[in-house]
């Protein structure tokens, strides 16, 4: 709650500066700095979204049949999210801006196939007994996603030949406050 | 006997030995001592380009009672169940895990899971290059599902 309290007095300061500072004084942002920008903000809301969910699935005893469906629940809302913003973005106005975009497009039908899979997963459980098996098939496919999201961001800086999307999302504000 | 693993690093943009990889092999060349074993880990990232593990080999100098090359690895699960693998072949009471700094927490925790209920202790040495944005996206998105990738490694021999 206070994450999201901050990110909105954070958001409306930015748009207070934005109207107050003279915007004909101020460079606007390039289409790929808004694209930058959109893709960073769709990543943190997925995280943002998504932490406590995946936390459970670490743990067996601590799923009801409600339980485990809602989890999937989670997960599916908070993917196909981020599957329809990372599809929104389009390609990058970058020279390797179609390569960047079929990465993009790969991860999000791999998010999309293994959403539909936990999906269904969830909702052919029947009783306590088949949540064991239940948990490890969507355990495997949220180890697909992660596999699938470490090959796409490698994807990317790999196509970044001209290090152009790097800039970008060095300078995005979006991407500011991520940590390593 | 302690196993000094060091977990490789590649681009597309050269078939030499990237800097990110060199600064861990020079961490690692810091770290090692005359009994230990060595674990270079690190796929091909390109058909026409040496393994990670087969360059990192070719720029080693210090002397190390064993080396073991794992050409094998494609990711950071793949690096540490290569690493349990080979902790567990050589017996390693302790695994000194070389990679950067902003990569550690992601890897100490995969290899702590795939070392799951043995002894073997997992240190961690790092290099302190920075990370670019996208390595720092990489890593949010990687640690949002790290647990579940920890449970993966530790059910995996």
């Amino acid at each position: 709650m206070t994450k999201t309290l901050v990110a909105s007095a954070v958001a409306a300061l930015a748009l207070f500066a934005a109207g107050c500072g003279g915007s004909d004084e101020s460079p606007s942002a390039s289409p790929t700095d808004e694209w930058a920008d959109g893709f960073c903000t769709a990543i943190t809301t997925w995280t943002d979204s998504i932490q406590s969910t995946t936390e459970q699935f670490t743990d067996l005893s601590a799923f009801s049949q409600d339980g485990l469906e809602g989890a999937a629940n989670d997960v599916k809302g908070a993917t196909e999210a981020l599957a329809d913003d990372l599809k929104s973005l389009g390609a990058p106005d970058t020279e390797s801006g179609q390569a960047v975009k079929d990465s993009i497009d790969e991860l999000t039908t791999t998010l999309e196939t293994e959403v539909a899979t936990i999906e269904d997963t969830a909702q052919g459980v029947s009783g306590l007994t088949g949540i064991p098996a239940a948990v490890t098939s969507i355990t495997a496919s949220l180890a697909a996603m992660g596999t699938a999201f470490s090959s796409t961001f490698q994807a990317l800086e790999d196509a970044d030949v001209e290090g152009e999307l790097q800039t970008a999302l060095e300078d995005s504000p979006a991407c500011a406050n991520i940590s390593s | 006997m302690r196993l000094v693993a060091v977990l490789g690093y590649s681009d597309r943009r050269t078939n030499a030995l990237h800097p990110v990889g060199a600064a861990r092999l020079a961490r690692a060349e810091s770290e090692v001592r005359p009994n230990d074993a060595v674990l270079l880990s690190g796929w091909a990232r390109q058909r026409t380009s040496p393994p990670e593990a087969d360059l990192m080999a070719r720029a080693w100098t210090s002397p190390a009672r064993r080396m073991i090359l794992d050409r094998t690895a494609r990711s950071t699960v793949g690096n540490a169940l290569s690493v349990a693998r080979a902790a567990r072949r050589v017996g390693a009471h302790e695994v000194v895990l070389v990679t950067s700094s902003w990569h550690g927490r992601r890897a100490s925790a995969l290899t702590r899971a795939a070392l799951f209920r043995s002894q073997t202790k997992v240190t961690l040495a790092t290099t302190d290059e920075p990370a670019t944005t996208a390595a720092r996206l990489r890593e949010l998105a990687c640690l949002t599902l790290l647990p579940v990738l920890a449970v993966v490694a530790a059910r995996t021999r």
